[in-house]
């Protein structure tokens, strides 16, 4: 899952990035409201972390202008602002959630999983294929039974593809929301993930979960 | 007790008191105008009637031989009857004397007893011995009005005249010399019906005053209300504005001219209220950011370091960071309690004579190390002289962050200058750095709170942008004022304080 934090404060803006990446979440960063709106227009975000109060562009100003676009990723507006005039403005304005510094970081994962499961219209944290579960809460993986361990982008492969089920996801797609917008290794090291899951999930069982799509990409699904 | 005036407080009912008094005086005035004039024309009318009877009779008069005035009868049925006429000779004695019924009548109706007193002598009349002596003017009427009784006045004309000569010589020529030639006529009539007039024409004034009484006040209160219906509508637009919903205005358009002003200065003052409560609304927002932030990241920090085991550097790392953050913080916080006090009025000024020389040098060492870290030279050119009564601590703060700007923004191997001088009524203190100009569009907000000037909030040690306005607080609170000179390479902050 690939997060865009639009935060000005540098120290906050290190940290929180720090925080998502050691939760597996793909970190982009922006310090400005000039930058954030530049990233959030020429990628794929699975949410977007947006301070109100930016230099040159204020997040209200930005966010109103990605709805107007058709911009459908899912907004958490992290802001000092705490008057419910502020909160209905940063709603209405097409805002997903809204929580007031200071916070807490559990919370804020919390509510972004929330954000991410509401966008794939799921309600269960717990995602299952078949005999295949995926706790999105611990990160952890079972099939039937059977823990089985993962890499951290092994299991952010294996989330993603469980989130859109039966669905051919593209080695672009999987390394857009895998990789940020700095990372120089190609689409290939996908495929290298995609043959240690295999492994991992699909080998010692008779079922197999993982579809190879010819030249399309990679599915998961019953047959 | 002395009597004191009722003060009306009402406006309606002073409108009401100023124009029913005002109508009333014109209407008295005038009404006083035409009974006056009447009465003087109903006078002359019957002066004039006294006088043509007057003459008509010395016309048809005629001396008997024995000195007996007669009268040709025939006279009377063309004079009004309500004359009546007495003929005195020189020495005061009634020779003549017409009274007809209606003289009578005026007489029955009176006290009878009254009348004959006012005109037995000619001295009763006015016409004394002593004035018929000396050099009499004769032919010259005279009129005067007289009480005979109460409630009873007559019209009364005198005539000094002589009889005509030659009828005298005709009839009695010997014995002209004897004659009374000089006689006084006295002709007069009752002026009843001019007072009945008159009365009636007084009763027709008060009933119409009355009447005009009551119609300025149903006059008053239709003006009174007429010019205080605007009035009543620009209170209860007023009524409308709160401290939440002070966008409100006076509609200015449909107003009369007197009354632009008015509702021009309320929505004036609305406006500063508005800017004001905008600015205080602008200062809650940021000061709740600049607070909220950095603890936000301390928080974020320190939660984010618990989650792992780390290494000794990575905690390391985090308590610097931390520790800058928390510093930063306190800064901030301490800028805002400054600034809060001086708002507030709670430090008021203590003065004390003081050296600017030796309070820019101490507020240099405040700063001295960050400047050395940018080998950044300063030069106190102040003279040891300039002294001023300043609060010791305020301006030593002001020069504190000043100067801390000017290191700040400075470049490495850049100078900084303090300068004054001291005119007759004011005393102009000058930081100034050689480092980069302030763009001209930023000047104006230098000064605002929380205002940066690289307009990136994650400085968090170099404070939250209340430096500059904690220098304009303290430095109006002295009663000067601060300018900023940003060109050819040199910038200046200048301050121009008051001598006291």
């Amino acid at each position: 899952m690939k997060i865009l934090v639009i935060e000005d404060h540098r120290p906050l803006a290190k940290s929180l990035s720090k925080g998502l990446k050691e939760e597996n979440y793909t970190v982009d960063l922006a310090l400005n409201g000039q930058e954030g709106h530049f990233l959030a227009e020429s990628n794929s975000y699975d949410a977007i972390i947006l301070d109100l109060m930016l230099p040159e562009v204020d997040g209200l100003t930005i966010l109103k202008r990605w709805r107007q676009k058709g911009n459908q990723t899912p907004v958490l507006i992290l802001t000092a602002l705490d008057s419910p005039d502020q909160v209905v403005a940063g709603l209405d304005a097409g805002a997903d959630d809204y929580l007031v510094k200071p916070f807490h970081f559990d919370e804020l994962l919390a509510r972004l999983r929330a954000l991410i499961r509401r966008e794939h219209q799921r309600k269960d944290p717990v995602l299952k294929i078949s005999d295949l579960l995926i706790d999105t809460r611990k990160r952890k993986v079972w099939r039937g039974e059977k823990e089985i361990f993962l890499t951290a982008k092994e299991y952010s492969i294996i989330e993603y593809l469980a989130y859109h089920p039966g669905e051919v996801i593209s080695r672009t797609e999987l390394w857009d929301h895998l990789y940020d917008w700095a990372s120089e290794t190609t689409s290939n090291v996908i495929d290298v993930h995609i043959h240690h899951l295999r492994k991992k999930i699909d080998q010692s069982y008779s079922k197999k979960l993982i579809k190879t799509i010819k030249g399309g990409g990679y599915a998961l699904k019953i047959d | 007790m002395p009597l004191k005036l009722i003060k009306v407080k009402s406006l309606k009912i002073k409108l009401i008191i100023w124009f029913s008094a005002l109508l009333i005086a014109v209407y008295l005035a005038l009404s006083l105008y035409f009974f006056l004039s009447h009465r003087s024309a109903l006078y002359q009318k019957l002066d004039s009637e006294l006088k043509v009877a007057t003459l008509s009779l010395i016309k048809n008069l005629r001396m008997e031989e024995n000195g007996v005035l007669t009268l040709s009868q025939n006279y009377l049925s063309g004079i009004d009857p309500a004359i009546g006429f007495k003929i005195f000779n020189h020495s005061g004695q009634v020779i003549f004397e017409i009274i007809r019924s209606e003289v009578s009548r005026e007489r029955e109706n009176s006290e009878k007893a009254a009348l004959p007193e006012i005109w037995s002598s000619l001295d009763s009349l006015g016409f004394s011995f002593a004035d018929r002596q000396k050099n009499p003017p004769t032919d010259n009427y005279f009129f005067r009005t007289r009480k005979s009784d109460k409630e009873h006045y007559w019209r009364i004309l005198l005539l000094k005249t002589t009889i005509p000569e030659e009828e005298v010589e005709e009839r009695n020529n010997e014995k002209a010399n004897e004659l009374p030639s000089v006689i006084y006529l006295v002709a007069f009539k009752s002026t009843r019906p001019i007072d009945e007039e008159l009365e009636t024409i007084l009763r027709i004034i008060i009933i119409g005053g009355t009447a005009v009484l009551a119609l300025s006040f149903a006059g008053g209160l239709f003006i009174s209300n007429r010019a205080l219906k605007p009035i009543q509508m620009i209170s209860s637009t007023l009524k409308n504005i709160s401290a939440s919903n002070l966008k409100t205005r006076i509609p200015s358009g449909s107003y009369d001219r007197e009354l632009v002003p008015l509702v021009k200065q309320l929505n004036d003052t609305l406006d500063r209220l508005d800017r004001a409560f905008e600015r205080e609304r602008q200062f809650t927002v940021d000061s709740s950011h600049e607070l909220r932030t950095p603890l936000a990241a301390i928080i974020n920090i320190l939660e984010i370091l618990e989650r792992h085991p780390r290494s000794s550097e990575e905690y390391h790392q985090a308590i610097d960071e931390v520790l800058e953050l928390a510093s930063g913080l306190q800064n901030t916080i301490e800028d805002l309690l400054i600034l809060a006090r001086l708002d507030a009025g709670r430090s008021p000024l203590q003065l004390s004579r003081a050296s600017f020389f030796e309070l820019i040098n101490e507020a240099w060492e405040m700063v001295k190390d960050k400047a050395a870290e940018k080998k950044i030279n300063f030069h106190n050119e102040i003279s040891p002289e300039l002294i001023a009564t300043i609060d010791i601590q305020k301006m030593k703060r002001v020069f504190i962050n000043l100067l801390k700007n000017a290191v700040l923004y400075h470049r490495p191997n850049g100078t900084i200058w303090a300068r004054g001088q001291q005119f007759n009524d004011r005393i102009s203190l000058e930081i100034s750095n050689n480092g980069p100009e302030i763009p001209p569009e930023k000047i104006p907000h230098l000064f605002e709170r929380f205002y940066r000037g690289d307009e990136s909030h994650s400085n968090a040690v170099e404070g939250a942008g209340l430096g500059l306005a904690i220098v304009k607080t303290a430095v109006e609170i002295h009663g000067g004022q601060v300018q900023v000179r940003s060109q050819a390479g040199l910038t200046s902050f200048i301050i121009t304080l008051p001598k006291i």
